[in-house]
């Protein structure tokens, strides 16, 4: 069976890694598709705000005031004469910023504890999952609002507050993953080539269980956006005069009846950030996408 | 001095103070270059044996007894960063399922690279050349196109053969195949084997080679050891075990293997009483005696030595043989007819 010809060295379907990236983004199902759209757009529009946006976020016209949508405000105009839209803008900016961060810190830090705790077991596994299950128990609002009391109100009060539970959740995920995974011949085949437990849990172990992390930090993403909006609304977020959606929501709340588009359109924009995640997410967690595991 | 040589092992599971032991006063030597063969039912404790020799047994389950010496070393002993360099290097093992043996994320190429830059220390690019080396050693045809392929992209035998570059790729002096084609179709087994067989003469390596297939060991090993319920029944050279097994097990065990030759008249001669037993439920005598057709109310009391000391063919039935049937040879790879 052997071959006649002295091996070449590998340089055969060497594809760059950006190429390899677009081909195999295209591979994935359309959905996730629509919805990188949605997101790339929204977050395009977050980042170049300053450009895009036709007035300032605070300038004041109390001319202009309870503007309905028109092409020169295309979402209208709140009760001190701001563009609607130019606030939007603003405001995703502020709540993709913190929402992400929130997100993205916990996921790793969580991903790394659970993997560890499903691989070694007994002592230390125990001691995560309790601590773990303790975490999924705290009531959220509650413990966002002792932080805002200790810090203050604002963003920091967030971003201190969520990473605390949330890296709970991708721990739970990621452990369970790694239970189903220490028993697969390859994390047995690591052990007896000799490779250390770290090359074993993080080279060969992690990249296997990050998908589920993955499809729940698109659901998490949202559920932030939804809390940080939330938070806002109540007045424990973000402060006048800063743009964020739920402060938007909830200011616009007290005219719904005679300006109907201050908290509605601000709060369509929360849907189709969550439709276009939401997207991504489904598409991700699809069979499909499990080619290279099966 | 032998290569490898386990003594009184003993596995357990379960609480320390009920143990199940599925692993019993195991005890059995290699000596360099050789070939043992391993056989035994489901559940004989072959396949958690050789896991034992790469320390592989994991929690809940524990070495409580015995000792395994290779090359003057007590891998019991071993601390962790010494295991490290023990595994891969001095013993090398190859799984029975090559579908889950390799790791889905990465091209095999690059797995195969990682392994040579951790056991042999080469340069990432030295490594990527060599592992291509390996695969085309192996008899993957192309394989410098095959190094970039994902182990989902190969067949069951192409990742068999992947695996044993693995394994081989730090040159050990003996290699752990546990039941390496079992999960594979019979024209696949025997390519494989004889891969097996190459390799060996290629860099005198010894062997333990776990099976339940008659044919595969008789095939390729020097020596044979049987296990039944966690116990070694009987062992000694290849042709001594087949042609007068001494121990009833292996009498009945060698009858159950059918051949093309007996056509209708000879059916199987099963081996009578249904299942193996469970871990723990013999606690005295013989483990054979529930299904033993020639049992006798000593059997109960029996230590189960191996017989004659210093023998080479050595069995833990301390009653003469009755009724021994010259059996042929089964020529069949794989156990099918």
């Amino acid at each position: 069976m052997r071959a006649t010809q002295p091996p070449v060295p590998v340089a055969v379907e060497q594809k760059s890694f950006v190429l390899r990236a677009v081909t195999s983004v295209r591979e994935l199902p359309r959905s996730v598709h629509i919805g990188l759209v949605i997101v790339i757009i929204m977050v395009f529009a977050a980042v170049f705000a300053p450009l895009l946006a036709p007035y300032g976020p605070d300038d004041l016209n109390f001319g202009a005031s309870l503007l309905p949508p028109s092409p020169a405000h295309l979402m209208g105009t709140d009760e001190n004469g701001r563009d609607l839209f130019s606030r939007c803008l603003y405001a995703l900016r502020l709540d993709f910023l913190v929402v992400f961060f929130v997100t993205y810190v916990s996921l790793p830090f969580g991903v790394v504890v659970g993997a560890v705790a499903g691989y070694c077991g007994r002592a230390a596994d125990s001691v995560i999952a309790r601590v773990t299950d303790i975490m999924v128990a705290v009531p959220f609002l509650v413990l966002v609002a002792a932080v805002v009391a200790v810090v203050g109100p604002g963003m920091t009060g967030v971003l201190i507050a969520v990473p605390i539970i949330s890296w709970a959740m991708y721990a739970r995920l990621a452990r369970s993953e790694m239970l189903v995974l220490r028993e697969l011949a390859y994390m047995d085949a690591c052990i007896a080539l000799g490779f250390s437990r770290f090359r074993t849990i993080f080279r060969h172990g992690v990249p296997n269980l990050l998908r589920s992390s993955l499809v729940f930090s698109t659901v998490d993403l949202m559920g932030n956006l939804l809390l940080l909006a939330g938070l806002s609304f109540l007045g424990l977020g973000a402060q006048p005069p800063q743009s964020e959606l739920g402060a938007i929501i909830a200011d616009g709340q007290s005219y719904i009846l005679t300006a109907w588009w201050l908290a509605t359109l601000p709060g369509l924009v929360l849907v189709l950030f969550g439709i276009g995640v939401g997207m991504v997410g489904e598409g991700l967690s699809d069979g499909r996408v499990a080619g290279r595991s099966a | 001095m032998s290569l490898l040589t386990v003594d009184s092992l003993r596995i357990e599971f379960g609480p320390t103070s009920n143990p199940l032991t599925a692993v019993d006063r195991v005890g059995f030597s290699i000596e360099a270059g050789e070939v043992v063969g391993l056989i035994g039912e489901s559940g004989s404790g072959k396949s958690l044996t050789s896991r034992a020799i790469m320390r592989l047994v994991s929690y809940p389950g524990r070495i409580t007894d015995g000792s395994i010496i290779f090359d003057g070393r007590s891998i019991l002993e071993m601390s962790p960063r010494e295991l490290r360099d023990f595994r891969a290097r001095d013993v090398g093992m190859i799984f029975q399922d090559p579908f889950s043996s390799l790791n889905p994320v990465y091209r095999v190429g690059a797995q195969l690279a990682e392994t040579l830059r951790v056991n042999a220390g080469l340069s990432r690019r030295a490594a990527r050349n060599t592992a291509v080396e390996l695969l085309d050693s192996v008899g993957i045809p192309d394989a410098p196109r095959r190094a970039m392929s994902y182990p989902h992209e190969l067949s069951g035998g192409m990742r068999q053969r992947v695996m044993i570059a693995f394994a081989t790729a730090a040159k050990p002096r003996l290699l752990l195949a546990d039941e390496p084609t079992t999960a594979l179709d019979v024209t696949t087994q025997k390519q494989i084997l004889t891969l097996l067989s190459d390799m060996r003469h290629d860099n005198t390596m010894a062997m333990l080679l776990v099976s339940h297939d008659f044919g595969v060991i008789a095939q390729m090993c020097d020596r044979v050891v049987v296990m039944y319920g966690g116990r070694i029944v009987e062992s000694g050279q290849i042709l001594d075990v087949y042609e007068s097994p001494r121990h009833p097990y292996t009498k009945t065990l060698l009858a159950s293997v059918p051949h093309l030759e007996v056509g209708e008249r000879g059916r199987r001669r099963l081996i009578p009483g249904g299942q193996p037993p469970q871990p723990g439920t013999i606690q005295q005598g013989c483990v054979f005696t529930p299904r033993c057709s020639q049992s006798r109310e000593e059997c109960t009391r029996v230590s189960m030595t191996l017989e004659p000391p210093d023998s080479l063919h050595q069995s833990a039935c301390p009653f003469e043989p009755t009724s021994v049937e010259p059996m042929p040879l089964p020529l069949v790879i794989g156990g099918v007819t």
